[in-house]
């Protein structure tokens, strides 16, 4: 019984996607240790372009991931009409809106690949060759 | 006009699929345009179509069909560039006319040092207001533009512009023009001679205000006007509410040495509503007053703006002007691809 209820418990977490913290990671070879919410709202809908020197890449989950949904939200501060159409007008000004990656896993690889690109993920999928920049508590 | 409308399908067809070919290295997603990643990069556009009907004047027109092509091929390099068919078609009062001119709409390279030092040159929109900045059809709320955005500066400079954002949440903009424009006459003003700046703060995620001024000459009739202007906005879900008010004091010369002062003001207040999923309510009340005519503009504009998807903007609105015979209404579909 206490398996099942366990398992049960597993199943309703995971559904919705509750889990740690979010973690906004960097590189460990970028010099930058901690960025505010604002550097990030403004880094994630490409008003602030560099960080450390280097072009700041941003980069997301797919639409509909729970943790993208909660950084639109927390971060962010939009919902999905406001921010479709500020991507309207970005992208009549030449800007695209950040590259959508398929799974943490992915964000990470490219994380530790590229100075400058910056992700966010659960803080149990975080490694010693990432930095963590903010914490967005869930 | 049956070739205009048959354009018009094709595209709206068009738009309604999206592709994703990374093997060829080509995507496109309507409303984003075609992304050529080998090139890095994008080839897009949009469409506008406009209906205008008062007491003693109609007119339907193809109002733009622009064609964005833009990318960053090298680390700190942007360039952009927006071709534009400007009312290429229309029917005025029963009469067709049919328009082949090719405009730049925007033609510039960015060089960015930094997040606090960036440097545009080419034609680019004149970075002064809330409204001049987005005044392409498919992003602004209304057909019409108020006063206070047309009439007291130039749409578009061809020349420098220095911009960048600065601690504590300031961003400034100073663009200077000395020279003949690109398409020069594809603008509200013939002026070849523009320098201001714009000084802009955010409060919060919610509240920007700015501060501009700026000087320009026009070159006929012979003008020259100083500007001054202030604007905020405030956002928060399904509300926005933003004002504008500018300042002009003009220097007329139409006699060498005799030179003949005046002053115009405008300003609006404006506030959209998102009813349900994309259905806004938009108010905006303007006023403008021009001391050299002894004329004061007050219109009242009611309208309608509907988004079935973010690509797609359909609008409708109504003017309330002093002389009821003045009255307008306005309806425009835009799409971008």
């Amino acid at each position: 019984m206490v398996l099942v209820l366990g398992l049960l418990l597993a199943l309703w977490v995971s559904c919705i996607g509750w889990g740690g913290d979010i973690v906004f990671v960097v590189s460990k070879d970028v010099k930058v240790e901690k960025l505010s919410r604002r550097d990030l709202r403004k880094i994630f809908l490409k008003e602030k372009e560099f960080m450390d020197g280097y072009s700041a890449i941003p980069v997301n989950l797919p639409p509909n991931n729970p943790l993208r949904v909660e950084v639109q939200k927390k971060i962010l501060n939009m919902d999905e009409e406001e921010l479709q159409l500020f991507w309207n007008r970005k992208y009549l000004n030449g800007i695209d809106p950040p590259p959508v990656f398929a799974s943490q896993e992915a964000v990470k690889a490219f994380v530790k690949k590229i100075k400058g690109a910056i992700g966010y993920i659960d803080e149990s999928q975080l490694d010693e060759d990432l930095k963590v920049v903010f914490r967005l508590k869930r | 006009m049956i070739r205009v409308i048959l354009l018009l399908l094709l595209f709206s067809f068009l738009s309604l699929f999206s592709f994703s070919s990374d093997l060829k290295g080509f995507s496109y997603k309507p409303g984003r345009g075609l992304k050529i990643k080998f090139l890095k990069t994008t080839v897009g556009g949009y469409i506008t179509s406009v209906y205008e009907k008062s007491q003693e004047y109609e007119e339907f027109s193809i109002d733009d069909i622009a064609f964005l092509i833009y990318g960053k091929p090298v680390n700190r390099l942007r360039y952009f560039l927006e071709l534009e068919l400007d009312d290429s078609y229309s029917v005025v009062n029963g009469n067709e006319r049919v328009k082949k001119k090719i405009d730049f709409e925007r033609a510039y390279i960015d060089i960015e040092t930094s997040d606090a030092l960036k440097l545009r040159v080419g034609r680019f929109i004149t970075p002064v207001g809330l409204w001049n900045p987005i005044h392409i059809n498919v992003l602004k709320w209304t057909t019409s533009d108020p006063l206070t955005a047309t009439k007291f500066f130039p749409k578009f400079t061809t020349g420098i512009q220095l911009f960048g954002e600065l601690p504590e949440g300031f961003s400034y903009s100073l663009f200077l023009q000395k020279n003949k424009g690109i398409s020069e006459s594809y603008n509200n003003f013939l002026a070849r001679k523009l320098i201001g700046g714009e000084v802009r703060k955010e409060f919060s995620d919610n509240i920007k205000a700015g501060l501009n001024g700026g000087w320009f000459e026009i070159r006929v009739p012979k003008e020259e006007l100083t500007f001054l202007g202030l604007n905020a906005i405030y956002k928060i879900p399904r509300i926005e509410l933003s004002a504008e008010f500018m300042y002009g004091v003009e220097k007329e010369k139409y006699i060498p040495g005799n030179s003949i002062w005046s002053y115009r003001l405008s300003y609006y207040l404006q506030g959209v509503y998102r009813i349900v999923k994309g259905n806004y309510a938009v108010f905006r009340y303007g006023f403008f007053k021009d001391k050299s005519d002894r004329k004061n503009y007050r219109i009242l504009t009611l309208g309608w703006n509907y988004r079935p998807v973010y690509y797609i903007a359909l609008k409708a609105e109504y003017q309330f002007r002093e002389k009821k015979e003045l009255n307008k209404f306005l309806a425009s579909f835009s799409w971008m691809f």
